[in-house]
């Protein structure tokens, strides 16, 4: 049994966001950071200046020129949009299956990019509002399963294998065996990163379905999109489904065919998506 | 993907739906009872309820999902009913109607048909409806975010603009001429101070080539030389104002690079510093005088205590009460003392003023470390401390550089660790540090064991006019400049004094300099030569560093030092050495050693029968009274007084080996004299001639003097033409040239004799030996006049006032040179006569050349050719019973020392034949030594015969 601190500790000497990520989100922080700021810090990572470029130059941005300066491209994505690309990459990094492992990081990542995605689908669409710290909170969600399945893989494997559903849901079980969740661990880290205040409660409450959960609030829209992505068959761990809480029902009733439209595009979104985030990786 | 309406199917309404297909079904069949049973438990029913009997109505609903199709009962009192499932609504459709209706299933299904289809497009329609607003609301959402980023870009460009702003201030109130220049060195921009310095307004100038500046280095006074920097151009250089004045301005030049390093632009910028400029020209003419008048001041400051110095030593040689000779003896250092510290001040006058030029001239390091070395450790000894001095024999000590100034800073490094050390030692060395093909890098260390610099105070005792603690000069003299010329010196030769310390702990003064090796001087050759290969030599001496250098000396002559710290120590090594059959060929001891001093040692060795053959050397730093007489007393071969020369200490050990190989096979010849370092340069001062050119009666009272109590002859001259006429009736040894005289100068004179010289020669090495060593002599202390004096001819220098020390220290240098000079000479001479022996008629000696080695003096040659010819005399009959005895051994020994000794004498048919005996005895049989035998004593009678021949008077 052990804190979430305890393993957040041991992982910590492990895994970091990069230097560059870490600035970065200080950058989207401060209210007083220029564009030359963001331009001379990205400078220092040729892999993101080339990323950043080929997004910008992606159909999705569907630009008629190309841009072929930093501050230009900065200015098309955004810094907040700046910020997710090197987070998602050093993310990916992190999410990186070993050959032999029996717990498929590679299918948590696709599940917390799908979620992420979703979630700012949800956010700008049916909510209206910039889903871009959506889109963070939806891709770091599971993060805590990351940290477990490093520092306690066994223990980990074993709460993987042991669940049953009902009851509590897979949230218990964890702290019956683990002593923590990865809902804790996540919000810890996410605090550790220098990420904003409501991303790290987005990432701690994803699981409360017991509590009123604000349905247009990061934990609300997280927790929706991983309902339906986890519906959709692309679950965080194969066999543990998701539960939403009782007000959120209630909100997808009444919003029923906002809702049912959304999911019409949600596979086409999805694929659009995944050229840019994921693909942008493997090159 | 699952399908996607199951996606939602938990979240479905479809009572919703349920109503709307009852209302259509109640449209086509208006009396027709329709309920639809959800699978949730709800009913909902239109149109007039037909009951039905429950039973039937529970197993028509329960069965309805299981068949594809309607399911209906018989008529039950004119009325029937059926079900069919909806599977859509998940819902069940139950009808009820009287035997007329025809909602049979065919009107049931094409009913339920039209009603998917209405649905599904009106779903369609909706979807589409909602789709548009949600994309409306995502533009909505991007929209914003672009105006936030172009709020923030907005935001960049104002604090951009206030930035270049603030800039443009600050260039404007800088009070330094900035300005900028594209590639073709047009101005692109000015700011105020430009116009304020060059009165041309940035409108007029803009656009213009930075040509009408007229920029110009400028080459007025000296200027301090600008610390490197990055890529910045510094210069003094003067330019051109709109109104025609020139302005002297220290000026930068930097060039801007774009991203790919390429230089686009240039800022440019000056400073006015004409009127500093003019400020310091009246301030350098200002200081000049002041500068001169010091130098002048310090060279009339000289001359009269050149006088006391020189009439003080005189009265000390002449018998004084103690009394008198205390008080002479405190004139005598306090006019030393007065007199460095003029020379203290005279050297930092120049160094001040920038004008000390190093000199490049050959000279020998080892003579001068020497030097250094003898007065050091006089003043040591005064004071009870021991001085160490050792030069690494590996350096080749033939070098390019200033000796004088490299001597200087030595002596005031030494002088100021004797001053500074209440006890314990002073330790000199030098080292190499780097050495390539024609450069050495020598590492000098002063190192003592006294009081030690406090770190804060280390970084000031070199600064002028500092001791460590002002306290200091009261308590230990001395003008605080010594270190502070010393340093300046250093840095000029490109080395840097360091120094490490700690309080109470001593110090250590180290620096290094780079010298170019001098090449074509044959280096140093003892006089008396002997492979010292393989002798193993005992060191004794309680000094540990003492000991390293003695090793250090030995094992680069090839000697296998074994050392030990005290006389018992070497006792055991000798005792022990003896009965492991080992042989020692020489014993070097220190004479002042606790517990058993070397006397001591010495004493019981010759007492003890296995090891009193074996030579000794003792080295004493105390020269006491009665020291020699004690040592031939008991049998000491040589003595030496410390510091020990290198050369000295070579050519006693040859000279000790040479004596016990030659010795003691005759039996009553006596050891050679004591060995000491008087006998090895008294002797050679017999018979010099010296000639003095000097105008002024105290000088000339004071310098004749002192050379005539060293034991040279002293011709005087009072001007140039008189020095002329002596030399022409006289080879001199070496000639004293005052160059301030009336009648006939000493620049004249010396060159007058050169000329006399070179009419009288007629072969390279005719010239070398009427060559007569001047030293000039010159009060003025102006720099050049060294090179001057040299020009005219003069082969040395010495300033005046000169001590006693200096000016014999001079004889000696030269006397020696000489003397190498010479014996190399000769050695040549005599390769070419070997060469020639046998087609020239041989005479026995050739007088003119064993006269000239004695400097014609017939009758001292004569003592020594006399005492030859007896020692060869009694030679021939060892050699005759040797060969009897068929002693081959002995045969080689003696014919070996009579070919030494007839080569010296120019007896080279004797040389020669004693030479082919000596093959004979190496070969180890005699047979066939007694042809030889024969022709030795023929050739000696012939010898005997061309001395009584020749004409000695």
């Amino acid at each position: 049994m052990s804190s979430p601190r305890d393993l957040l500790n041991k992982f910590g000497t492990m895994k970091t966001l990069p230097h560059v990520a870490l600035r970065l989100t200080k950058l989207v922080a401060d209210e007083t950071s220029t564009m030359q700021d963001f331009e001379n810090l990205i400078k220092i990572d040729p892999s993101l200046v080339l990323r950043l470029l080929r997004q910008v130059n992606s159909p999705f941005y569907g630009l008629q020129d190309k841009v072929d300066s930093i501050s230009r491209a900065v200015v098309f994505v955004g810094m907040k949009n700046l910020r997710n690309m090197v987070v998602t990459t050093a993310l990916s990094d992190i999410f990186q299956d070993k050959p032999g492992e029996s717990f498929s990081k590679a299918k948590l990542w696709f599940h917390s990019a799908a979620v992420g995605i979703c979630a700012k689908l949800v956010s700008e669409r049916i909510f209206g509002v910039n889903g871009e710290d959506y889109y963070l909170c939806g891709i770091l969600h599971d993060i805590g399963m990351v940290v477990e399945d490093q520092v306690a893989h066994d223990e980990w494997i074993n709460t993987c294998n042991t669940f049953e559903p009902g009851a509590g849901g897979f949230t218990a079980h964890e702290r019956e065996l683990l002593g923590t969740d990865h809902c804790e661990i996540g919000a810890l880290l996410v605090n550790d990163w220098g990420l904003s205040e409501e991303v790290q409660v987005g990432v701690e409450r994803h699981h409360r379905i017991n509590e009123k959960i604000q349905p247009s609030s990061l934990a609300g829209v997280v927790q929706i999109s991983d309902y339906l992505i986890t519906k959709m068959g692309y679950a965080a761990i194969p066999g543990v489904g998701s539960a939403l809480a009782n007000n959120l029902v209630l909100h997808i009733k009444e919003n029923f065919a906002e809702f049912k439209a959304l999911a019409d595009s949600l596979p086409e979104e999805l694929s659009k998506a995944e050229e840019i985030y994921m693909k942008a990786e493997e090159k | 993907m699952n399908n996607l309406d199951d996606l939602f199917e938990e979240f479905a309404d479809n009572e919703e739906d349920g109503r709307k297909l009852l209302a259509l079904f109640q449209t086509y069949f208006p009396t027709v009872s329709f309920q639809l049973y959800f699978e949730k438990g709800t009913v909902l029913s239109s149109g007039k309820v037909i009951e039905a009997p429950p039973e039937i109505r529970r197993s028509l609903i329960l069965s309805a999902p299981k068949k594809n199709g309607l399911i209906e009962t018989e008529l039950i009192g004119g009325k029937s009913f059926s079900a069919f499932s909806i599977k859509e609504l998940k819902a069940i459709l139950f009808i009820g109607q009287s035997e007329r209706e025809e909602c049979n299933e065919g009107a049931i299904r094409a009913c339920k048909s039209l009603f998917t289809t209405q649905q599904a497009l009106e779903a369609e329609k909706k979807s589409k409806i909602i789709q548009k607003k949600q994309i409306l609301r995502e533009n909505k959402v991007v929209t914003e975010k672009y105006q936030k980023i172009l709020v923030d870009n907005q935001r960049a460009h104002q604090q951009l603009q206030e930035h270049s702003k603030l800039q443009d201030n600050i260039l404007n109130v800088a009070t330094t001429a900035i300005y900028t220049t594209d590639k073709a060195g047009c101005i692109t921009s000015v700011n105020n101070w430009f116009w304020w310095l060059t009165a041309y307004r940035k409108e007029e100038i803009v656009g213009k080539n930075k040509n009408i500046l007229s920029e110009k280095l400028y080459t007025g006074t000296k200027t301090v030389p600008f610390e490197k920097e990055s890529s910045t151009y510094k210069r003094h250089c003067t330019i051109r104002t709109k109104k025609g004045k020139e302005l002297i301005v220290v000026k930068n030049e930097s060039p801007i690079f774009d991203n790919d390093g390429i230089e686009t632009n240039r800022v440019e910028s000056f400073v006015d510093v004409t009127e500093l400029f003019q400020a310091l020209e009246v301030a350098g003419a200002a200081n000049k005088a002041k500068r001169e008048f010091l130098a002048n001041m310090s060279h009339e400051m000289r001359t009269p205590l050149n006088g006391i110095i020189g009439m003080t030593e005189l009265i000390m040689e002449t018998e004084l009460s103690p009394d008198q000779r205390e008080l002479m003896s405190t004139i005598n250092s306090e006019s030393n003392a007065l007199h460095s510290i003029i020379n203290d001040v005279l050297d930092f006058s120049k160094i001040e003023a920038g004008k000390v030029e190093l000199e490049a001239i050959p000279f020998d390091l080892r003579n001068l470390f020497e030097e250094v070395a003898t007065v050091a450790a006089f003043r040591a000894e005064q004071k009870g401390l021991e001085f160490i001095s050792f030069l690494a024999p590996d350096i080749s000590s033939h070098l390019i550089g200033d000796p004088t100034r490299l001597r200087q800073v030595l002596t005031n490094l030494v002088g100021n660790a004797l001053k500074f050390t209440p006890a314990g030692e002073v330790f000199l060395k030098a080292e190499i540090a780097e050495e390539r093909s024609d450069v050495l890098g020598i590492h000098f260390v002063v190192q003592d064991t006294g009081i030690g610099i406090a770190k804060e105070k280390q970084q000031h005792i070199f600064e002028s006019f500092t001791q460590a603690d002002g306290s200091t000069t009261r308590q230990f003299g001395g003008t605080g400049l010594g270190t502070t010329i010393s340093k300046e010196f250093v840095s000029l030769m490109g080395g840097d004094i360091e120094v490490e310390s700690a309080e109470g702990e001593g110090s250590s003064f180290y620096f290094t300099i780079y010298f170019n090796k001098h090449k074509g001087d044959t280096p140093f050759t003892p006089t008396q030569n002997m492979d010292l290969t393989g002798k193993r030599v005992l060191v004794v001496d309680d000094t540990k560093t003492n000991r390293v250098i003695l090793h250090a000396y030995l094992a680069y002559w090839g000697c296998v030092p074994i050392t030990a710290a005290s006389g018992e120590e070497a006792l055991s090594l000798l005792k022990n050495a003896i009965s492991a059959g080992e042989h020692f060929s020489l014993i070097l001891s220190d004479m002042q050693m606790p517990s058993m001093s070397g006397f001591d040692m010495a004493v019981k060795i010759r007492r003890t029968e296995t090891l009193k053959e074996i030579p000794i050397i003792v080295l004493t730093s105390m020269g006491a009274l009665g020291d020699a007489a004690k040592c031939k007393d008991i049998g000491i071969e040589g003595y030496l007084t410390k510091p020990i020369r290198r050369d000295q200490l070579h050519q006693a050990i040859v000279s000790v080996l040479l004596a016990a190989e030659g010795g003691g096979v005759e039996e009553g010849q006596e050891y050679p004299d004591l060995l000491t370092k008087y006998t090895l340069t008294d002797e050679r001062r017999q018979n010099r001639q010296i000639l003095l050119v000097e105008d002024y009666p105290t000088n000339q009272k004071i310098t004749s003097r002192h050379l005539a109590t060293a034991g040279y002859t002293v011709d005087l001259a009072e001007n140039g033409q008189i020095a002329i006429d002596l030399r022409k009736g006289k080879q001199y040894d070496l000639i004293f040239m005052d160059m301030q005289m009336p009648v006939l100068d000493g620049y004249k004179a010396t060159a007058a004799i050169r000329e006399y010289e070179s009419k009288l020669i007629s072969s390279v090495n005719e010239k070398l030996l009427l060559h007569i060593p001047i030293v000039a002599m010159t009060a003025n202390a102006v720099e050049g006049d060294r090179e001057k004096c040299l020009k005219a001819g003069a082969d040395d220098y010495l300033a005046k006032p000169t001590t006693k020390k200096n000016l014999l220290d001079m004889v000696e240098k030269w006397m020696a040179k000489q003397a190498s000079l010479k014996k190399s000479l000769e050695e040549e001479k005599d390769q070419a006569a070997t060469q020639t022996i046998q087609e020239e008629e041989t005479k026995p000696i050739n007088f003119e050349k064993a006269l000239g080695e004695y400097d014609g003096d017939k009758e001292f040659f004569k003592t020594v050719l006399d005492g030859f010819l007896e020692n060869v005399r009694a030679q021939l009959i060892v050699l005759a019973q040797a060969i009897g005895k068929g002693d081959a051994e002995v045969v080689r020994k003696e014919s070996h020392s009579i070919k030494g000794g007839s080569a010296i004498l120019t007896a080279m048919p004797l040389s020669e034949t004693a030479f082919q005996l000596e093959k004979i005895g190496k070969t180890g049989t005699v047979t066939d030594a007694p042809e030889v035998l024969d022709a030795l004593k023929k050739e000696f009678q012939r010898l005997e015969e061309s001395a009584k021949e020749f004409v000695w008077e």
